[in-house]
């Protein structure tokens, strides 16, 4: 083939752009810390980043939420151990006083103290945390208990997603745990008894509530123990939503993160290959007839 | 054959060798000019001479026969369409690698924004009645929508700039055109007159590589001297001496953009190009801005209605704050077209966050998140493309990686092919200064040679003459 200047011009002209264009590349790899900058550097991962960091997102947002659940519920379930040991207490003044050894006025005196459990369990179940009452369902805005232990809530139970459309219950239904609601026994109703029992002096009455009470604290430590539950699985999710963050942190940076190492040897090798085209042009382009006739 | 036939001989010898000297002088000062087809002086024997007698002929000499151009008409032949590829994947290439938007890491991706949005609503649905809350969903929405707008403008933005190249490119078209007509013109009358008009063959060359480069024509000869350009999709645009006229004009069915009418030199209707009609640069630039860009555009107005349509809709299956049926949480047209630039949050939710209809029942309280959830369960519904949302802005920037990927490596290929051909015309019809330098040294000697003759013709005649006795 015949070879004329201008083909060894356009050539050196086209090597050294394209030599110059790997060093940019590489150079840009490195200093931005990214393999895939633009889509086009990778489409198929430009996409699986798109997925990626929505995901990273949406799992961040399900950690968070089940975070304030749990905590919520740990308010709750220290609301409730409050309520059970007033509960417990009532239950100790109940069996003293059922002995009708006490007179009417001792009894009496007692059931100054059992109103003031009442007053007790119901500050206990208009517990807040934050600006949110924690038993009154969905009706959260307003103190669920009167002071005459008359329930105003209602009957719905929040739930909070642990998994993406996987929703957990994240509330006590209180209608159940504190008024018996579905069989079991209304705590606040048998606290008022208690008191009107001890005012009346009935001794059978008292040592009624004894049995009520019992029944009131196993009621109690099942609403307790619905809440154990669901902090511990809200702190799993919170868990298993770190593990998952990792694992997007870490596939969102396989998928677009330049290597360092791999980025210097590709910049070292492209600045070598630029080096080598230039050097070659620089020789080549002094070699002409033109420059040897006539000497 | 006498001395004075052998001077003359010789002298049309010498203008023989100064005709090759100066085409090789030609040759040298043409060494970088564009189009310029390496020339070639063919010299051919002069006519002999009987002798008397019939004892045979007698050399003529030399004489020039012409001063044709070097071309492979096998290379040439496939340049046009080479020159075409390459400069419409080139231009696509440049135009879709400025475009920005869909980058990663680029701050205020839709990504992020789309994220943005349903975290704040995953975090509402946990405690629905928090006004904080709700006032923060309000910010995402505020910030979704207008991230919607300004990634739909700036891709916008990207193919008004390809307008702005275009208008540039036609009148440069117009102007080849007429030209290669003239040329054309002129070429006929020169070689009916039985010469080759090399420097109109160069520049009429130079300009159907530019033309190719610019709108990929190609190029039909005739028997007269003429070459006709052809688009891709079969319209001539010179026929003989005529051209047509490509203008511009907005648009009416794709945003105003510009369009390519065809204006038949015969005087005809005018037609509206179609992208697949044309190639090179043009082509290129339009491929860019109505396929690639055009489908990013679509496909992020199909996003934003759906995403919208259905959000929409959840909301009013549910209950505000208040207790009365949810409305709308982002303004949209009716329809998906230009929804990305027009979505915004709607005044009435934007003034007032509680209007977020978070709850399944009217007579419900504040914590009920029921609706919220299925708002928030929006995610995972299928958009009318058959992909959630995810999927569906994955697909939008997957689509345009892959379409700029395509381009890049069209331009690699395209350019490879290209530099291949022009290396192979440059083999057939450039000049080389080595070639020209041995040539010019053999001229320089037959030249000197020549010279010698003279000089013993003139030995030759001296001695005729001296023989002669003197009165």
């Amino acid at each position: 083939m015949r070879v004329t200047e201008s083909t060894i011009y356009q050539q050196t002209i086209a090597q050294a752009n394209a030599a110059l264009a790997k060093v940019a590349k590489a150079q840009g790899e490195l200093s931005s810390g990214l393999r895939v900058q633009a889509p086009s550097d990778d489409p198929q991962a430009a996409g699986l980043l798109v997925r990626h960091k929505f995901d990273q997102a949406q799992i961040t947002a399900i950690q968070n939420g089940a975070q304030s659940a749990a905590n919520e519920l740990n308010a709750a379930d220290s609301a409730l151990g409050d309520v059970s040991t007033i509960l417990a207490r009532a239950q100790a003044v109940a069996t003293q006083l059922g002995n009708d050894t006490y007179t009417a006025d001792e009894r009496a005196a007692a059931a100054e103290e059992v109103d003031g459990l009442f007053k007790q369990v119901v500050n206990s179940l208009n517990a807040r945390f934050g600006d949110r009452y924690i038993f009154g369902g969905y009706s959260d805005d307003q103190a669920p208990f009167a002071a005459d232990g008359t329930y105003q809530g209602d009957t719905g139970v929040r739930q909070v997603e642990v998994a993406s459309g996987v929703y957990e219950d994240a509330s006590i239904r209180a209608d159940v745990m504190a008024k018996g609601v579905g069989g079991g026994v209304d705590i606040l109703q048998t606290l008022t008894d208690l008191s009107a029992a001890l005012r009346s002096n009935d001794g059978d009455a008292i040592r009624a509530s004894i049995g009520s009470l019992q029944a009131g604290i196993n009621q109690v430590a099942t609403a307790q123990s619905h809440a154990g539950t669901s902090v511990n699985l809200f702190t799993a999710t919170v868990s298993a939503c770190s593990q998952q963050l990792t694992d997007e942190t870490k596939v969102i940076s396989q998928l677009g993160d330049a290597d360092v190492m791999d980025a210097s040897t590709q910049l070292s090798l492209a600045q070598y290959a630029l080096n080598a085209t230039l050097t070659a042009a620089s020789q080549t382009l002094n070699f002409s007839l033109v420059n040897l006739l006539g000497k | 054959m006498d001395l004075v036939s052998l001077l003359n001989n010789t002298a049309n010898g010498l203008a023989a060798i100064q005709a090759k000297v100066a085409t090789t002088s030609n040759n040298i000062a043409n060494a970088n000019t564009p189009g310029y087809a390496r020339q070639q002086a063919n010299l051919v024997e002069a006519t002999s001479t009987m002798l008397g007698g019939n004892r045979g002929f007698i050399g003529g000499g030399v004489k020039l026969l012409n001063v044709t151009q070097t071309r492979d008409q096998f290379v040439e032949s496939q340049l046009p369409t080479a020159f075409a590829n390459s400069s419409g994947s080139t231009a696509e290439s440049d135009a879709l690698a400025s475009v920005s938007v869909f980058d990663n890491g680029t701050v205020g991706a839709l990504t992020d924004a789309m994220g943005a949005f349903y975290s704040s609503l995953t975090a509402m649905a946990q405690n629905p009645g928090d006004s904080s809350l709700r006032q923060s969903v309000v910010g995402s929405a505020t910030s979704l929508a207008a991230t919607f707008n300004r990634t739909s403008a700036v891709l916008e933005q990207a193919r008004s700039g390809i307008d702005a190249s275009m208008t540039g490119a036609v009148q440069q078209v117009n102007s080849i055109l007429a030209q290669v007509a003239e040329l054309n013109r002129r070429i006929s009358v020169a070689e009916a007159s039985g010469g080759q008009p090399n420097d109109l063959l160069d520049q009429r060359h130079n300009l159907m590589d530019q033309a190719a480069q610019f709108i990929g024509t190609t190029q039909v000869p005739d028997d007269h001297g003429n070459i006709s350009l052809v688009l891709p999709g079969g319209t001539t645009l010179v026929s003989a001496s005529s051209a047509a006229t490509l203008t511009l004009q907005s648009s009416a069915t794709n945003r105003g953009h510009l369009e390519i009418v065809f204006a038949p030199s015969d005087g005809s209707a005018p037609v509206v190009m179609r992208q697949s009609e044309l190639g090179g640069q043009i082509g290129g630039l339009l491929s860019a801005r109505d396929v690639v860009l055009g489908q990013a555009s679509t496909d992020l107005d199909t996003l934003a209605f759906d995403f919208a349509t259905k959000l929409n809709a959840q909301n009013r299956a549910g209950f505000t704050l208040d207790g009365n049926p949810g409305g709308d949480v982002f303004s949209i047209g009716a329809t998906s077209s230009n929804a990305a630039a027009t979505i915004t949050l709607d005044p009435a939710m934007a003034a007032n966050p509680s209007l977020l209809a978070a709850a399944g029942s009217a007579t419900s309280g504040p914590g009920d998140a029921t609706n919220l959830q299925a708002m928030v369960s929006t995610q995972s519904a299928l958009l009318s493309n058959g992909l959630d949302v995810k999927q569906g802005m994955a697909k939008i920037v997957s689509d345009f990686g892959t379409a700029a990927s395509d381009a890049q490596n069209a331009t690699n290929f395209n350019g490879k092919v290209l530099q291949s051909l022009q290396d192979a015309r440059s083999s057939a019809s450039g000049v080389s200064l080595d070639d020209e330098m041995v040539n010019l040294t053999q001229e320089q000697h037959a030249y000197q040679a020549m010279a010698k003759v003279i000089n013993a013709a003139g030995a030759l005649l001296d001695v005729l003459i001296n023989m002669v006795p003197n009165s």
